[in-house]
């Protein structure tokens, strides 16, 4: 008889072919609350790193962006302005729940000229190789179930000297700060969630998730061992996330 | 490498406030148009800060980090910046001051113009909020007051200036300050002439005493 490979889903771990459709059930739950409850929860600095995010990835008029796990859309929303209407920005995101309330929410401000919202599996995108200047994953790749497939696929259609940013939930560089961030990740948040969006278990689910993604370290090989160069990470709020940057070979 | 949150947030809001005032500026936005695609460094060392400016389509953007090309980079203490900032004439302050000055510095020079000289349109956008006729009766009272308000207080400098040099005597008028500069020149001259003149008699007193010295024969 053969076993099932699992992975973990949260502190909990579930068959591989049942993760996507528990973080898709997450999803769906928030959604319509996603954008409230990350001021919330982040008192509003979640703009800070994304602003950071769009700093680091030196997009310019003109390039084409790639919004992986783009959800709300507020990164696509500021590429758009940057790259102008000689570029293009593609929002995809694996959740159809997701994708809605980000199309919605940028047609509904007038960025539609040249945006594009595609709804994809970062593990296998549906786009041609080499076709992005520059690809981001916000908040997204701890929910993928084999990150080293999405970065893979990445890469694929990353231009040559092309690069990708992973702004993600990462490791407190202070013992002192990791502590208190716990007791708000599993004390605070469950209850705010439960408030706010009306459900404490996708909250939950989050701050476990954070725990069980890996640390700066260990991404960075991970990205170095799907093929990406140069890969660095910048640090930000003491480590509570970190930016993740590497190159495709070839500029 | 860690980035520091409270910089970014301070230069988010900064550039919100900018883009703010930029939004009710139309000639002053279209003229920054003009530089889209430029980036613009600013390092100041004491305190460290260092800030990218790129002009775009919705102001500016202010950046902490930039590794593309860089038109022009402006560097130097806090203090001349601050100096920069006080100064009347900005473009000319930038040329003259103390601040370092690397690469394209017309696109500098036009960017500073373009800044320093924000015209906000309050009345279109007060006409936006309650009409036409009222916007304008107020704009027409604002600029009438700002107008009466300049002439009174060119009057009034030249009322002041007018009793201190003429009628309390209380200092020397532009005229006779002049003049008195022109004969402490002059006075500079013929001192400068007579000192030569000493020399040179001296020269040959020297040269006579010298020939007296010498033995004959």
């Amino acid at each position: 008889m053969s076993e099932r490979s699992t992975t973990h889903f949260g502190y909990r771990q579930v068959p591989e072919d049942e993760k996507a459709r528990l973080v898709g059930g997450v999803f769906d739950s928030v959604a319509t609350r996603y954008d409230l409850m990350n001021d919330l929860m982040s008192g509003g600095i979640h703009r800070i790193w994304k602003r950071v995010t769009i700093e680091l990835s030196g997009v310019r008029e003109g390039q084409r962006v790639l919004d992986v796990a783009g959800g709300t859309g507020d990164l696509s929303a500021r590429f758009a302005q940057i790259v102008g209407n000689a570029g293009r920005v593609v929002l995809s995101d694996i959740n159809e729940s997701m994708l809605r309330v980000g199309r919605d929410k940028l047609i509904d401000s007038g960025a539609v000229a040249n945006l594009e919202f595609v709804l994809a599996d970062a593990e296998q995108l549906p786009f041609a190789d080499r076709s992005f200047d520059c690809i981001t994953i916000a908040f997204g790749l701890r929910n993928v179930t084999h990150k080293e497939r999405a970065l893979e696929s990445m890469l694929r259609v990353l231009r040559p000297g092309g690069r990708l940013l992973v702004l993600e939930f990462s490791k407190p560089t202070s013992d002192l700060l990791g502590k208190l961030y716990d007791a708000y990740s599993f004390g605070v948040l469950p209850r705010l969630g439960k408030l706010v969006a009306g459900d404490a278990d996708s909250y939950r689910y989050l701050a476990e998730s954070i725990r069980m993604h890996p640390d700066q370290e260990a991404l960075r090989d991970m990205m170095e061992d799907a093929g990406f160069e140069r890969c660095d990470y910048h640090n930000m709020t003491g480590g509570i996330v970190a930016i993740h940057r590497g190159f495709r070979a070839g500029a | 490498m860690s980035v520091s949150t409270l910089n970014v947030a301070a230069l988010a809001a900064l550039e919100r406030a900018l883009n703010a005032a930029l939004a009710l500026a139309p000639a002053t936005r279209e003229e920054l148009g003009k530089l889209r695609g430029k980036v613009f460094g600013i390092r100041a060392s004491v305190p460290a800060v260092g800030v990218y400016v790129a002009p775009d389509a919705a102001g500016v953007r202010l950046l902490t980090h930039h590794e593309g090309v860089t038109t022009c980079t402006v560097s130097g203490a806090g203090s001349d910046f601050v100096a920069l900032l006080g100064a009347g004439d900005k473009a000319g302050a930038l040329v003259n001051g103390n601040l370092r000055i690397e690469g394209d510095s017309s696109a500098l020079i036009a960017l500073a113009r373009v800044l320093a000289d924000i015209e906000i349109d309050w009345e279109r956008h007060l006409a936006l909020v309650i009409g036409d006729v009222p916007a304008h009766q107020i704009g027409r009272t604002v600029r009438g007051s700002a107008r009466w308000s300049r002439d009174a207080h060119a009057s009034l400098l030249r009322h002041v200036t007018e009793f201190v040099h003429e009628e309390a005597r209380l200092a020397p008028s532009r005229m006779e300050t002049a003049d008195f500069a022109a004969d402490v020149q002059a006075l500079a001259r013929r001192a400068a002439r007579l000192d030569n003149a000493l020399r040179r008699i001296g020269r040959r007193l020297d040269a006579l005493s010298a020939r007296e010295r010498a033995p004959r024969g």
